[in-house]
């Protein structure tokens, strides 16, 4: 009777870990920049002390979509 | 081609013993891969300041939230239909190959795909090294998205034939890698380009050729792992229920014979509703949390708020798929529209003028974006049930013009909202509102849509006899192997 040659479980580990890996490291980037979500928001600016700066354009990164 | 023989379907015929779970991280590998296309947003701001760092210097960091001063560089506008052109040919690509792909099988399906993708990178490097943005409109937007589509549908049909006990987690599973693409796609790219630039050069063109290559590697792991099942082959210890459910065929049609049924045509109309009113709140979450909390979420509090929801939108994708498989895919989707018609309604009234509750407004908006993705990847199991397996990938494609529509129908219907409101005075926030209210109106007519699906009428059923000897009926039995 001809033997069934079944796949290797350590196969399938193998190749769940190759998309794992860098599934999760994108999963911990997004989760990093979701907790900005719970930053709380700078005190309101009460009166300058100095005349105002003209004001300059914030820094983008090419992260910000 | 003999040294290509090994993409033929006949070729990648499962041997008794393989086991299932291979198919999805291969599948998977296509999709993490082919989703980087909704990370392509971060090339932007670089693309668009080539010029001027080239001549000025100043790397990444001198890049300003406005267009570059420039004249020669390209603007804004014009690197927005790199995205849009992708997304056309996508769906296009999708609809016009996915016969094809039925015969030719995944594993040839995955490497073309790999190829157009990639080459897609290829091709736009070359256009950022000589500044021609037709180049990378054909590259990225035309070979890329055509890639895209292919890619998309390969691993569908293979999967639903694997896991015939379990079809809406195993297209979830794929799917939600179409979702999370941008999760690697997204901080790939910004470190590639942090690792590659220089004071005059912005690291584009070599993060473009190395995404390609590294894609392309990552793509082949699928390639060559993916199987189609043998004919006739069914997990060990399952037999297909006796008494299936009322919505759920044995039978199969035939793409153009499906294409003819009204059933078709409501599942379009469901997908397009249900993609259409989550554009509709993905479009705008950024300024719309701001607006609805003024004073309360910055835009990096709102920043942080999008990057959730993209959890939500890919983990919605493997959850709701595989409820689906208990509840079905008509009660599924009912809840989608029931659920997120009375969400949608809820969301304005969460804000600083009524509960004032910031937690409850996140709470609602990702309910919302996981039905959007759940959306996306019930379909393809909603279509096994009611047309059968044999050409299921390539109806899926023409269903997914539907995506195409609706990506171009919901940014309109809300922009157009908007302006109209903002041109009559009505405060930023309350035009959310607006908005949010017609996004209703379309769940409730996917809601219709979606209770006036019945079983496809016996006349559509494929009938081996009445088609012509060309068309793809079961796979060709399996040859044997050396």
């Amino acid at each position: 009777m001809e033997q069934v040659k079944k796949t290797p479980v350590a196969l399938v580990a193998l190749a769940w870990l190759l998309i794992g890996i860098p599934w999760g490291w994108g999963v911990v980037q997004l989760w990093k920049n979701a907790q900005k979500l719970f930053v709380a928001p700078p005190p309101a600016a009460t009166a300058p002390a100095t005349p105002a700066a003209a004001p300059t354009a914030p820094a983008i990164t090419p992260n910000n979509k | 081609m003999g040294a290509l023989s090994f993409l033929d379907r006949s070729h990648s015929i499962a041997q008794p013993g393989f086991s299932r779970w291979l198919v999805p991280p291969a599948a998977l590998s296509i999709h993490l891969a082919i989703g980087q296309a909704y990370a392509f947003s971060v090339f932007k701001k670089p693309l668009n300041y080539l010029i001027q760092v080239s001549t000025v210097g100043g790397g990444l960091k001198a890049l300003p939230g406005v267009d570059s001063p420039n004249t020669l560089d390209w603007k804004f506008t014009d690197l927005g239909w790199i995205f849009s052109i992708a997304i056309v040919f996508l769906g296009l690509s999708a609809a016009v190959f996915g016969k094809w792909l039925e015969r030719a099988g995944p594993r040839k399906a995955m490497f073309a795909s790999a190829v157009c993708f990639c080459s897609g990178f290829f091709i736009s490097a070359i256009g950022v090294h000589v500044h021609q943005l037709w180049l990378i409109y054909l590259g990225y937007g035309v070979i890329g998205g055509i890639g895209l589509g292919i890619g998309y549908i390969s691993p569908v049909s293979t999967l639903i034939k694997w896991f015939p006990d379990r079809p809406g987690m195993a297209t979830g599973m794929a799917i939600m890698g179409f979702g999370g693409g941008a999760l690697i796609g997204s901080p790939l790219a910004t470190n590639l380009m942090a690792t590659f630039k220089t004071n005059n050069d912005l690291g584009v063109e070599k993060t473009f050729f190395t995404m390609g290559a590294i894609y392309f590697v990552a793509m082949m792991f699928g390639v060559f792992t993916v199987r189609v099942p043998a004919p006739g082959w069914k997990p060990e210890g399952w037999t297909a229920p006796a008494k299936p459910k009322a919505l759920v065929t044995a039978h199969s049609v035939e793409v153009n014979a499906a294409f003819g049924t009204p059933q078709f045509w409501l599942l379009w109309i469901v997908l397009c509703m249900n993609v259409t009113a989550g554009i509709g709140i993905l479009e705008q979450a950024s300024p719309m949390i701001q607006e609805l909390f003024r004073g309360r979420i910055t835009a990096t509090s709102a920043a942080g708020f999008v990057a959730l929801l993209s959890l939500f939108n890919m983990g919605g994708r493997f959850i709701w798929s595989s409820v689906s498989d208990y509840i079905g895919r008509k009660n599924t989707y009912f809840v989608f529209f029931v659920l997120g018609a009375i969400l949608y309604y809820l969301a304005p009234r969460t804000g600083i003028s009524g509960l004032n509750s910031v937690p409850l407004f996140v709470a609602v908006a990702a309910i919302i974006v996981s039905m959007y993705g759940g959306g996306f990847a019930t379909v393809p199991a909603y279509l096994r049930d009611l047309f059968g397996t044999m050409e299921v990938g390539t109806i899926h494609g023409r269903l997914l013009t539907a995506w195409s529509a609706a990506g171009i129908f919901g940014p309109v219907l809300v922009n157009y909202i908007r302006e109209y409101e903002k041109n009559h005075g009505v405060p930023l926030a309350d035009s959310y509102s607006t908005v949010l209210y017609v996004m209703v109106g379309l769940l409730i007519v996917g809601l219709i849509a979606n209770a006036a699906v019945r079983p496809v009428n016996s006349r559509y059923w494929y009938n081996a006899e009445t088609i012509d000897s060309n068309s793809i009926a079961v796979p060709s039995p399996a040859p044997a192997r050396s």
